[in-house]
């Protein structure tokens, strides 16, 4: 008998599925914020206001929405980790112009620099750990 | 700052943010890059091993 008692390896998978996919809570809330930041880029609202850079934005956005639905939908951790790469790369270029321009009276609340600096870390963070898989859960997929 | 400049500015700085965010990840011990090159690398000692040809790592 073992002095060291054994404990089950720790899983922080949550068992939510839909149509066999596992759904990831942190993912799935980005790619709302990506589709939310796309709409309100491409109706001029917002930080941006009307300009050809508030429509890049909005596409760019709505691409990385995109590569949310089609990396969960193909199960492919590759696709999942640059839909990560791209939140990050759409709230950091966020935060960075909500800190340049600021807010105004038409701002949404989305125009906040502490919401966009806690979505920029929750993009970055969520893409570290799954890049680096430091619990080696990707190895079993 | 000129609301279009900064518009102008930032896509190019975080994207530049998250290139170095890529690379920690490649230079991270457990990163899946990483990993991909020691598959590479078994695959190559594999095929040399298969040929009869042993490389050292």
């Amino acid at each position: 008998m073992s002095a060291v008692p054994e404990v089950a390896p720790l899983r922080l998978d949550l068992k939510w599925r839909l149509f066999k996919r596992p759904i990831k809570p942190v993912s799935f809330a980005l790619m709302i914020t990506m589709i939310l930041m796309g709409v309100f880029a491409i109706c001029d609202y917002g930080v941006l206001g009307a300009s050809d850079w508030s429509n890049f934005y909005g596409t760019a956005t709505a691409l990385v929405a995109g590569l949310f639905m089609y990396g969960w939908w193909a199960s492919s951790q590759r696709i999942a980790e640059w839909a990560l790469l791209g939140s990050f790369w759409a709230w950091s270029a966020f935060t960075l112009l909500v800190f340049f321009v600021g807010r105004d009276i038409d701002s949404t609340p989305f125009d906040d620099l502490g919401l966009a600096v806690a979505f920029t870390i929750i993009a970055g963070g969520s893409y570290v750990l799954e890049a680096t898989d430091p619990r080696g859960h990707n190895k079993e997929r | 700052m000129d609301p279009a400049l900064a518009a102008a500015l930032t896509p190019f700085l975080s994207a530049l943010g998250a290139a170095v965010l890529m690379y920690a990840t490649y230079r991270w011990p457990s990163g899946r890059n990483k990993r991909d090159d020691e598959l590479e690398e078994m695959k190559t000692r594999l095929e040399a091993l298969e040929d009869g040809d042993d490389i050292k790592p």
